[in-house]
């Protein structure tokens, strides 16, 4: 029994969805479901932080540390939160069957935890795989409407191609190594070299990099909201976890190609994501193209790797942050109704529901890196110096620029909400699970932002423990 | 030194607190309260603010002489090297001492856009508070903070409640600032973590302290000509400096006259205000090389803003061009290494703040009575609202720099200052005062007199109430600072010296004595 300790989270939360399948018609009750995923959640948190260090030997194919156990809490903290926010806007959206969204969500979830606490390639391809089928399937959930569907297949198709990419790149390991672990090898030929940049590939795809973007915009605006706020989220966690691990433990970061290839990554996503952003009057694929420069920034970290860790422990930091941002923001948008989207639907918010403009205003100028939510802020004052630090000057002033051209669309969404005439004066109502939610990010993009140093001390230690 | 009491935080708290209670009634319904309430708890709170800062400068002058040199201090964020510093010397004092003032006048003016209501004062309030913090601030990552922030305020305040192409306005003014300060921003941190690898600091971390920073001594040349840029464009656009001015006309046209006059009296004197504290004691060198293109551009913009304001058919647009004309004085004044000139370039700013606020508020009680802006659709005016003519006078005159204002004290010490430095660009600014009494005196004569144009005032009546209150006090500052200017100079005067001068090109010949 022992050996399936560490285990507990992920099997708490794959044995307990399965509830949802068995007992389907009984608990369609819209309360009872959300309760059950969020206890469920919450139990898969507590094992992940209690019983863990329990583990009375590492186990095969999971690797337990201060780093894979930060990534799996805060993706639980990202599916709770999520799910509480949306979950009293899921009856307008015409989800089918409440359980089965939920059974989706947890079976996602868990797939990301597997890929979080992956040690081999083959587990982390089993998580990779159960998260983004079940993803696939949630894109569609609002089987109403046309882009839904459309979200779904496009997202199916690109992320097979994607999963390909993964997979050959494994096989190339596989090939070189001898072997399927996470784990240092010696050598550096062109084998090697062609395994990073297909797996670069495939986790690119998922954390959504340019130039492997093009599926953000559409799935961030077809899937049914609620969905968009959970994987807007939880898939970059994951997925960054993945691609740290991967890099560091795998590949021996800082090699100089890796970081040629990395850096390119990373000025791409920014510059590509902040000027396709910036053409947008649909506010979901705006925060689609802005979670491709978020992701960019993101990246930093990981390109201007020194000698010491320390700088990854920025980007964990931003991610940290951002997370709350984006939960945040589409939140206020589920609450919105199932198809508010473009800006104009946000028009005069403030006058409709003070709240819901003064949480979005607050996520907004996060993510612009303005006070007073200075979470952002701070997360670029963090990366920026380490990019300095490690004497990468270009890509810190190509950063520096995009987060202030950046600025000229993140401006356009207050600006609506605060200083333009409302279409109806009707009011907004706010369900207290959403207000609990948004008062949360709020809250957290603030606070990160003012006191950030016990968040700062946790990022670095999880950092210290990245490579093993 | 020791945390004064009451706290330097309190000069920003007081305000920021302030605001949000005054945004109390916006979140529950439930809360409802008259406008006027609201109205005297933000003057209330600013007036708490003014006395404050006061208590503050006269407990520190009882305790140490004349010499203001109060800090406070606390650990913020240690693993980054960042802290909580405030201090207040003679520098910040002046410009805080401003802030305070131009903060309670704005509120206290009684003309504010329709619609505005406790959303106005929680801005204004906000805007004060962030402002003080600028003005405070010694660590650069909180001044970058302060810097950024201040902008929202008067931002949302425009958006809210400006002219019709407000939100075009905003985004540009936004843009701006943004692009501006982005590379400063890289060149803060770029300064924090030299002192680290430098192992400047004690615990082997990032510093971003100016009086740490500074005394190390740490650049290179071409790291402080780099650096310096970031920083000078920064501050170039917020001033603004000619050829970055850009976003002002528009933002002074669209901008509500209080907004205007807190813009104008404020924003542009952290640019001149972080040139003196953070610039010349970081950049000394770049400084010195900088100096005679800074004393080109002040120049030069004397002129311009002169010359393109006598080509406005506007009033708001004349006032923009005239700030222009009479920043480049300040530009001129902390170009280069002159004890007087800088001290003449703080209490130019003083004077200017003071004087152009009181100039857009007493134009916006013309153009609201008149319900036009433009020249041709104006005059007569001295008949029928004798009050605000005479008050017009008062404050044009002070604008054209007439002895027994203040802002005569300021250009002339300027002036004298700069002469021995930069003799050519110093007569091309003369040039400017000149054109400056032109265009005012026949923008006074065209609005005042000659035939009344408008015989069905909108608004009508001439200002009154508290509005006079306002204003008189306003010229009484103007006039005392005209004729006494010496207890303020006093505490500059010092202050720039430790601050600005770099010790190794200290020109003590142009040393002033006014330190009692």
């Amino acid at each position: 029994m022992n050996a399936l300790v560490p285990f507990a989270p992920v099997l708490a939360l794959s044995i307990g969805s399965l509830g949802y399948l068995v007992s389907g018609q009984f608990l369609e009750r819209a309360r009872l479901t959300s309760l059950f995923a969020l206890s469920l959640i919450a139990a898969a948190a507590y094992l992940i932080v209690g019983l863990m260090p329990m583990a009375p030997t590492l186990p095969h194919g999971f690797i337990i540390n201060d780093f894979s156990k930060f990534f799996a809490v805060l993706a639980c903290l990202g599916a709770f939160v999520s799910i509480i926010g949306t979950a009293s806007s899921l009856a307008e959206e015409k989800i089918g069957m409440l359980s089965e969204y939920y059974f989706l969500m947890l079976t996602s979830l868990c797939g990301a935890l597997v890929m979080i606490f992956a040690s081999d390639f083959l587990t982390l391809f089993i998580g990779i795989e159960v998260a983004s089928l079940a993803l696939y399937c949630l894109c569609g959930a609002r089987v109403t409407k046309e882009s839904s569907s459309e979200a779904a297949l496009k997202y199916f198709l690109l992320g097979c191609v994607s999963s390909a990419f993964m997979l050959f790149g494994i096989a190339l390991w596989y090939g070189v190594t001898g072997g399927l672990a996470i784990a240092p090898i010696n050598t550096a030929g062109p084998l090697v070299i062609l395994s990073f940049v297909l797996m670069m590939v495939g986790l690119a795809f998922k954390i959504g990099l340019a130039p492997f973007h093009l599926w953000v915009p559409d799935v961030y605006q077809g899937a049914p909201t609620s969905v968009t706020t959970y994987m807007s989220c939880v898939v970059k966690v994951a997925a960054f976890a993945a691609l740290f691990k991967i890099a560091l433990n795998a590949f021996l970061l800082p090699t100089e190609w890796a970081v040629g290839i990395l850096w390119f990554l990373s000025v791409l996503a920014m510059t590509v994501g902040n000027l396709a952003a910036l053409q947008q009057r649909s506010v979901k694929r705006m925060l689609a193209y802005s979670s491709v420069a978020q992701a960019g920034y993101m990246l930093i970290g990981l390109v201007v790797l020194g000698d010491t860790t320390s700088v990854l422990a920025s980007s964990v930091f931003y991610l940290t942050g951002y997370c709350a941002m984006t939960i945040g923001a589409f939140t206020v948008l589920s609450v919105l109704g199932p198809d508010a989207d473009s800006v104009d639907d946000l028009k005069g918010l403030v006058k409709r529901s003070p709240f819901l403009a003064t949480s979005m205003t607050l996520f907004f100028l996060a993510l612009a890196g303005l006070p007073p939510s200075m979470a952002g802020l701070m997360g670029k004052v963090y990366l920026f110096t380490g990019a300095l630090s490690s004497e990468f000057y270009g890509l810190a002033i190509i950063a520096v620029l995009n987060s202030a051209l950046a600025c000229a669309y993140y401006f356009r969404v207050p600006a609506a909400m605060l200083f333009q005439a409302p279409p109806t004066s009707e009011p907004v109502k706010v369900s207290v699970l959403s207000t609990f939610a948004l008062t949360f990010c709020a809250a957290t993009v603030i606070g990160i932002g003012i006191y950030p140093e016990p968040l700062v001390e946790l990022c670095e230690a999880v950092a210290a423990v990245a490579a093993r | 030194m020791t945390i004064p009491w009451p706290p330097l935080s309190s000069l920003i708290v007081v305000p920021a607190l302030g605001a949000l209670v005054c945004l109390a009634p916006w979140f529950s319904s439930k809360i409802d309260t008259k406008a006027r309430f609201v109205r005297l708890w933000a003057l209330g709170v600013s007036m708490l603010t003014l006395v404050i800062l006061a208590a503050i400068a006269r407990a520190a002058t009882m305790s140490h002489g004349a010499v203001l040199g109060l800090e406070e201090a606390h650990q913020w964020i240690p693993s980054l090297g960042i802290t909580y510093h405030l201090e207040l010397d003679g520098l910040s004092f002046a410009f805080c001492l401003l802030t305070a003032i131009i903060s309670l006048a704005v509120i206290a003016w009684s003309a504010k856009p329709a619609s505005a209501g406790a959303g106005w004062y929680a801005l204004l309030l906000l805007g004060e508070a962030t402002v003080m913090g600028a003005f405070l601030a010694t660590d650069l990552v909180l001044f970058y903070i302060f810097f950024e922030a201040m902008l929202l305020p008067v931002l949302g305040a425009m958006a809210l409640w400006g002219g019709a192409q407000r939100l075009n306005a905003s985004l540009k003014f936004l843009i701006y600032t943004m692009a501006g300060s982005a590379l400063m921003f890289l060149a803060i941190l770029y300064l924090g973590w030299t002192a680290r690898a430098m192992g400047h600091t004690l615990d082997g971390n990032f510093a971003f302290e100016i009086t740490t920073l500074a005394s190390m001594k740490m650049l290179n040349p071409t790291e402080e000509l780099v650096l310096g840029l970031a920083f000078l464009l920064a501050f170039a656009i917020k001033i603004p400096m000619v050829p970055f001015h850009g976003w002002l006309p528009d933002t002074y046209r669209e901008a509500p006259h209080g907004v205007a006059a807190f813009t104008a009296a404020l924003l542009g004197k952290v640019g001149i205000y972080a040139i003196l504290r953070f610039m010349w004691p970081l950049f000394p060198t770049f400084m010195v090389q900088a100096g005679p293109y800074l004393a080109a551009a002040g120049a030069v913009a004397v002129v311009f803003g002169a010359l393109v304001a006598m080509a406005q058919k506007d009033l708001r647009s004349l006032l923009a061009y005239s700030s222009i004309s009479h920043l480049g004085f300040c530009v001129l004044g902390i170009a280069g290494v002159s004890t007087m000139a800088m001290t003449g370039a703080v209490f130019q700013a003083v004077s200017h703040g003071l004087i152009t606020a009181a100039l857009f508020l007493t134009v916006g009680a013309v153009i609201d009575r008149q319900g036009s802006r433009d020249f041709d659709r104006l005059g007569g005016l001295a008949r029928s609202i004798p009050l605000t003519a005479f008050f017009l006078m008062v404050f044009s005159v002070a604008a054209v720099a007439l002895p027994l204002t203040s802002s005569f004290v300021g250009e002339f010490l300027i002036i004298v200052g700069s002469w021995k430095l930069f003799p050519a660009w110093t007569t091309v600014a003369l040039l400017g005062v000149v054109l400056g009494a032109v265009y005012t005196l026949t923008a006074y004569l065209r609005t005042m007199f000659g035939p009344l144009h408008d015989t069905d005032p909108r608004t009508g009546g001439d200002i009154r109430g508290f509005d006079v209150v306002v204003l008189a006090g306003l010229a009484a500052a103007i006039i005392a600072l005209g004729i006494f200017p010496a207890d303020l100079l006093g505490m500059i005067s010092p202050a720039v010296e430790v601050n600005a001068v770099p010790s190794v090109v200290a020109d003590s010949s142009v040393a002033l004595g006014f330190s009692r």
